[in-house]
């Protein structure tokens, strides 16, 4: 249905395509506002997006609830359509039965008087003298009035709120419920501070960053640094539930991204990487193992046996000091007794003046790392300042873990990484702040499994902490990656400005997506309906408004569009009806 | 026009008309039938019929209590027994000047004005003239059985119109009944189901 | 009305009909026991009114056996046909000295009850203004005359195109009222009438066509009378104005024990002056006739003309006739031609006024003066409070 549009909405915020959908008959800015359904509840869904356009107003909003409802509960109760003819069941049913939709009211945007008016034309006049400010978006402040028409919104004022696909900076994420208009996400936007992409296992997490890891390689503003734990995106996958392939990123970018395998001679996806990634043991710091006190069960006096191998060693070689020291080996004094032998942890600990127990203790606790092959004493070149220089230069790094899938790695070398990261960010943000050198080329990295990190425990001491939190000054952001957002520590959570969530089952993981929004309950609801795998739910400072999208596909076609520089205006209807279908 | 003259009013108020008759049950309106009273020249009430009193009678009693009834009997009192007939009526609108009101009219008529059964034609223009707001009249009334006299009405009127090839006028007189009553569950309930058995729906 | 004051009345008024009842027991016997000596004495009986002095006979109104014993009681005979019921009955407007215009109406109403299995009931009304000339000498019982003879001229009417045989049936006896007459009037005009009446009842009897009246409820005491003639002693026949043993006890009192339902009494001629003026063929006879149920007997008379008297068979057809009429009736019972016939005659209340009303707006429209009701008459109109009804009944 195809509304014809009053004479006053024959303006450029009312495009030709909306429909009218029902006329508001209640409720409020708390507790949402309440429309009457005309057109059968089948063409609206829970988080469409609708516009009420009202008086020198338009209203934006998303359907939260829809809600069948009778003038008496009798008329409901009774299958009527059995006891009367088709003909006057139906009619009664028209006028009894009724569907009501909750809107959840978002932004409102002035669009001034009627058109042809001479106040339109006052006002017009001001916006161009600048006496009175631009229409803008803007969170309501106010509502429509009783029986103010509610439209569902067409393709223009999708792209009117979200971005029109043609900009560059828009990337076409997805496409809105009913899988008609394209809704974009601000790239730019999205980088400039860290955002989070959430959702249940097997909900699409890892699917949506490979687009939107696509889209930002394509957009070129930032470099990116990929932990990818599970070694998903660099080389082709196959899918674990469909079977089909699953391109890399490396396959379609070519020399724009590097794939890193840690350690050598590992294939990672049966490709060899680009190159290894090798840590010298001179990089290792206190701190770094200091991190690993949960995952190698490390005792309290860990840190003074530490800081007493750095004061013993120096901090580039008390790492492999340690490491060559034997620990419990004895030997037998001249007079036959027993006694450390003096390459043994308790020699050392006996001379440095520390607990022999402690030492020997952290010293067998360590003896994992001591056998990683990925940490050598002298490796053939410094891979993680070339990492750094590569991402200096804008070209996007995926370091895969092959087979250290164990936390243990995963904490070990992103944090350490990270670490250099941030040094190098920061001096160079520092000297171009001085007019020194460049301006520092923006960096997002990407987390699988940020749990792990930015934990309660963890984040105090990672430096992905302050990333989070500080590093946006230093064009270092990130984006998180994360089945259970509830475990992530809610200062990283408060600091994510895009957030992206799929499904989500678990009321703390809800709850901790949706932390510091309006309208939380009614995006619970929203989370808790999302179709896993399909669809997510686009929320936070990155978005002009909270809204469900049907999230784009990951497939050839997809490449086929990025290649050809397409922006993805293309509905998933119109692909399946080019399709053949 | 073909004028059917029904009977002589006796009593009226604003709300109500009683009109006497002694024709036989052949020439008598049919419960729903839109009538007419012109107390002027440019002055009409129209009424639905919605009852007919057939005046008490000590004689067809005390024959009902006999047995067998002898079939002359029967037929006498058919036939020739002219018992005076009570057409009840409610005041739905009157037309001044050429204009339809779907209001109670000013004054009621006086004692022995004819009433006229109301043509095709007067049906169509009365019913579609306003927004069936005469439904009102008869939906507000307390002791007439309201379904039964609207679902008669709609039928003879759905005729009318069908006549004049307006085939939905039914649907919207019926949609404007169910908004009217669509808080009175049970007085909806039986309207419907009267407007079912009166078989003009499928 | 002062209930306190009537209330002592009420109960002297019963206890005196209750005295009276234990009196009228020992008459009733007495008749009872007369008619069980003299039921088979009829010539005896014929004889003895012979003796009667001329000038006691003046008056004298009783029955006149003819040849069936005065307590038979015969049975309904069973017939192949029915005759065609004529009924016909006739009302009267007086006219009213308070009323704004002066007329009077006789409205006569006829009903056909036909024989024929096959043909169904018709009905006439006729009525007739009386006004002007004919409401000079006006008197109450000249238009109750014209209004008889109406109804006789209709039966004719209505007799003269039915086949098969067929009775006239009226409400009242055959023998038309006189009362009148006497009490001034002019004698000559009520003679008019009467030979009016003859002449009409001579052409029925050409035209074949029987005539009844029927008496409901009749209180007449032919049959005592005669009885009271036989128990006199010559002494007592010389004063029989005076002359009242059974007094107080009529013919359906005594013949109610002995008719069963649907019997008739045997039949009798009436002794009485005027039916001794009437011509031959129609002089009065009369029987009475259990119209009632088992226990609950229910008496009629029923009056005929001698030429349907003298046939058995016309006899028996008004016999069956009455019988049949009644029987439609249920319980009530009372020849259903005859109620159909009244129907038809009524004049109501509203009916008066409307005609009077109607008469009014011609005047006015032909130009005439009207006058109104009288005060009287208009204070009488007023609606008195318990009549008052509302005018749709029920609550608006
Ligand atoms: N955007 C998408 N395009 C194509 N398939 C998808 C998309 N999102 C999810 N899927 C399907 O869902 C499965 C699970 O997605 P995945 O991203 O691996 O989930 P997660 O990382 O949340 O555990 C994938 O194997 C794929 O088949
Ligand atoms: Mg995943």
């Amino acid at each position: 249905m195809i509304e014809k549009k009053r004479t006053d909405e024959t303006n450029e915020f009312v495009s030709q395509d909306v429909r009218k959908i029902g006329y508001i008959v209640g409720g409020g800015l708390q507790e949402n506002l309440k429309a009457r359904l005309i057109v059968s509840a089948s063409q609206v869904q829970e988080g469409s997006f609708v516009m009420i356009p009202s008086g020198n107003w338009v209203y934006y909003g998303l359907v939260t609830n829809i809600q069948l409802g009778a003038t008496d509960p009798r008329f409901a109760d009774e299958e009527s359509e059995l006891r009367l003819p088709s003909d006057l069941a139906s009619w009664l049913h028209g006028q009894t039965l009724y569907t009501n939709l909750e809107i959840l009211p978002v932004l409102m945007l002035e669009r001034g008087p009627a058109p042809e008016t001479a106040e339109y034309q006052t006002w017009a006049q001001e916006i161009e003298d600048r006496s009175r400010s631009e229409p803008h978006l803007m969170p309501v402040k106010t509502i429509p009035p009783h029986h103010a028409d509610v439209y569902l919104a067409g393709e223009g004022e999708i792209a009117e709120i979200f971005g029109k696909p043609t900009r560059e900076e828009n990337f076409v994420l997805g496409y809105t419920r009913e899988g008609e208009h394209p809704v974009c996400l601000d790239l730019d936007r999205f980088v400039q501070r860290s955002a989070g992409i959430f959702g249940a296992t097997g909900s699409g997490k890892s699917f949506l960053t490979r687009i939107i890891l696509a889209g930002l390689i394509q957009r070129n503003r930032a470099s990116l640094l990929v932990f990818d734990m599970h070694n998903e995106y660099g080389f082709d996958d196959i899918a674990s539930d469909s079977g089909s392939k699953v391109s890399g990123l490396r396959t379609l970018f070519q020399t724009r991204v590097r794939v890193v395998g840690l350690g050598a001679g590992n294939t990672i996806r049966g490709a060899a990487p680009d190159f290894n990634l090798e840590i010298a043991m001179k990089d290792i710091c206190a701190v770094d193992i200091e991190l690993l006190s949960a995952e190698l069960n490390l005792k309290e006096t860990t840190s003074t046996t530490l800081e007493a191998l750095v004061s013993s060693f120096g901090v580039e070689n008390w790492y492999n000091e340690f490491r060559e020291m034997e620990n419990g080996a004895m030997m037998e004094t001249e007079d036959g007794k027993k006694v450390p032998a003096p390459q043994s942890v308790a020699a050392w600990a006996n001379r440095a003046g520390v607990n022999v127990m402690a030492a020997e203790g952290l010293h067998s606790k360590m003896s994992p790392l001591f056998h990683r092959n990925y940490i050598l004493e002298n490796p053939a070149s410094d891979s993680i300042n070339e990492i750094v220089t590569m991402l200096q230069q804008g070209q996007h790094v995926v370091l895969s873990f092959g087979d250290y899938d164990r936390d243990l790695d995963y904490l070990f070398v992103t944090n350490l990484l990270t670490r250099r990261i941030r040094e190098v960010w920061e001096a160079q943000t520092n000297q171009y702040r001085t007019k020194k050198s460049n301006e520092p080329r923006p960096l997002v990295i990407v987390v699988e499994e940020a749990h792990k990190l930015l934990n309660r425990q963890m984040a105090s001491q990672t430096t992905f902490n302050t990333i989070a939190r500080e590093m946006r000054k230093y064009y270092v952001t990130l984006l998180i990656v994360d089945q259970r957002p509830s475990q992530i520590y809610d200062e990283v959570m408060s600091q994510l400005g895009t957030r992206i969530s799929g499904w989500l089952g678990d009321d703390d993981d809800i709850r901790a997506v949706l932390a510091g929004l309006a309208g939380r309950e009614t995006l619970r609801g929203m989370l808790t309906h999302l179709q896993p795998k399909e669809e997510v739910l686009l929320l936070g400072w990155g978005v002009p408004m909270p809204i469900p999208i049907r999230s784009r596909r990951y497939d050839q076609r997809f490449w086929e569009d990025l290649k050809e520089g397409k922006a993805g205006l293309q509905s998933e209807k119109q692909t399946i009806s080019d399709l053949g279908f | 026009m073909n004028q059917i003259q029904i009977g002589r009013l006796l009593s009226a108020t604003t709300r109500q008309l009683v009109v006497g008759c002694q024709v036989s049950q052949i020439d008598l309106p049919a419960i729903g039938s839109l009538v007419r009273i012109n107390p002027q020249v440019d002055y009409a009430i129209y009424g639905l019929v919605y009852d007919l009193y057939i005046a008490d009678d000590g004689l067809v009693r005390q024959l009902a209590t006999v047995g067998e009834m002898d079939e002359k009997v029967i037929a006498d009192h058919r036939l020739n027994r002219s018992v005076p007939i009570e057409i009840r009526v409610l005041s739905v609108g009157y037309k001044m000047a050429g204009q339809i009101y779907h209001l109670l009219p000013p004054k009621p008529p006086l004692g022995l004005e004819i009433l006229w059964l109301c043509s095709d034609e007067e049906i169509v223009e009365f019913t579609n003239s306003g927004r069936y707001g005469y439904l009102r009249h008869i939906l507000r009334e307390q002791d007439v059985a309201v379904e039964e006299v609207l679902a008669a009405h709609i039928k003879l009127a759905d005729n009318a119109h069908r006549q004049k090839g307006e085939a939905d006028w039914s649907h919207k007189a019926v949609q404007e009944v169910i908004v009217l009553l669509r808080d009175d569950y049970a007085a909806l309930t039986r309207v419907l189901q009267s407007l079912a058995d009166s078989q003009i729906f499928s | 009305m002062d209930y306190q004051k009537l209330y002592p009345q009420i109960q002297e008024f019963v206890f005196q009909t209750k005295a009276n009842r234990q009196q009228w027991q020992i008459t009733y016997q007495n008749c009872s026991d007369a008619l069980c000596n003299y039921s088979d004495k009829v010539t005896e009986l014929i004889q003895r009114i012979d003796q009667i002095p001329v000038n006691q006979q003046k008056n004298l109104r009783c029955a006149l056996p003819i040849q069936e014993q005065l307590d038979q009681s015969i049975i309904l005979p069973k017939l192949d046909t029915m005759p065609t019921v004529l009924a016909a009955d006739g009302s009267q407007i007086l006219p009213d000295r308070h009323a704004p215009v002066y007329y009077g109406l006789i409205n006569v109403g006829g009903f056909v009850f036909p024989g024929n299995p096959q043909a169904f009931p018709q009905t006439v009304q006729i009525p007739e203004l009386i006004y002007g000339e004919q409401l000079e000498n006006f008197s109450e019982a000249r238009l109750a005359l014209q209004r008889d003879i109406h109804e006789r001229e209709m039966l004719l009417n209505m007799g003269r195109t039915i086949q098969m045989p067929c009775v006239g049936l009226v409400d009242g006896p055959l023998e038309i009222w006189i009362g009148g007459s006497h009490s001034g009037g002019d004698q000559g005009d009520y003679q008019r009438s009467l030979n009016t009446y003859f002449h009409l009842l001579g052409d029925l009897y050409q035209q074949k066509i029987g005539l009844a009246g029927y008496i409901d409820r009749p209180e007449s005491n032919y049959l005592v009378r005669l009885l009271e003639i036989a128990v006199a002693t010559p002494e007592e026949l010389q004063n029989l104005q005076r002359f009242h043993p059974f007094s107080g006890v009529s013919d359906v009192d005594i013949l109610g024990a002995l008719l069963k339902p649907t019997q008739r009494s045997a039949l009798f001629s009436l002794y009485s002056q005027p039916n001794i003026q009437y011509p031959t063929h129609s002089q009065i006879g009369f029987f009475y006739i259990n119209v009632g149920s088992e226990n609950h007997p229910w008496l009629g008379r029923v009056e005929v003309p001698a030429w349907v008297a003298q046939e058995e068979q016309w006899l028996n057809l008004v016999h069956t006739m009455i019988v049949h009429q009644c029987q439609i009736m249920g319980k009530i019972a009372y020849p259903f031609a005859l109620h159909r016939a009244h129907e038809l005659a009524v004049v109501s209340n509203e009916e008066k006024d409307q005609i009077t009303r109607w008469i009014l707006t011609e005047m006015q429209r032909s130009g005439l003066p009207i006058s109104s009701y009288s005060h009287k008459q208009e204070l009488k109109n007023l609606p008195s409070r318990r009549e008052w009804k509302n005018p749709l009944g029920g609550k608006m």
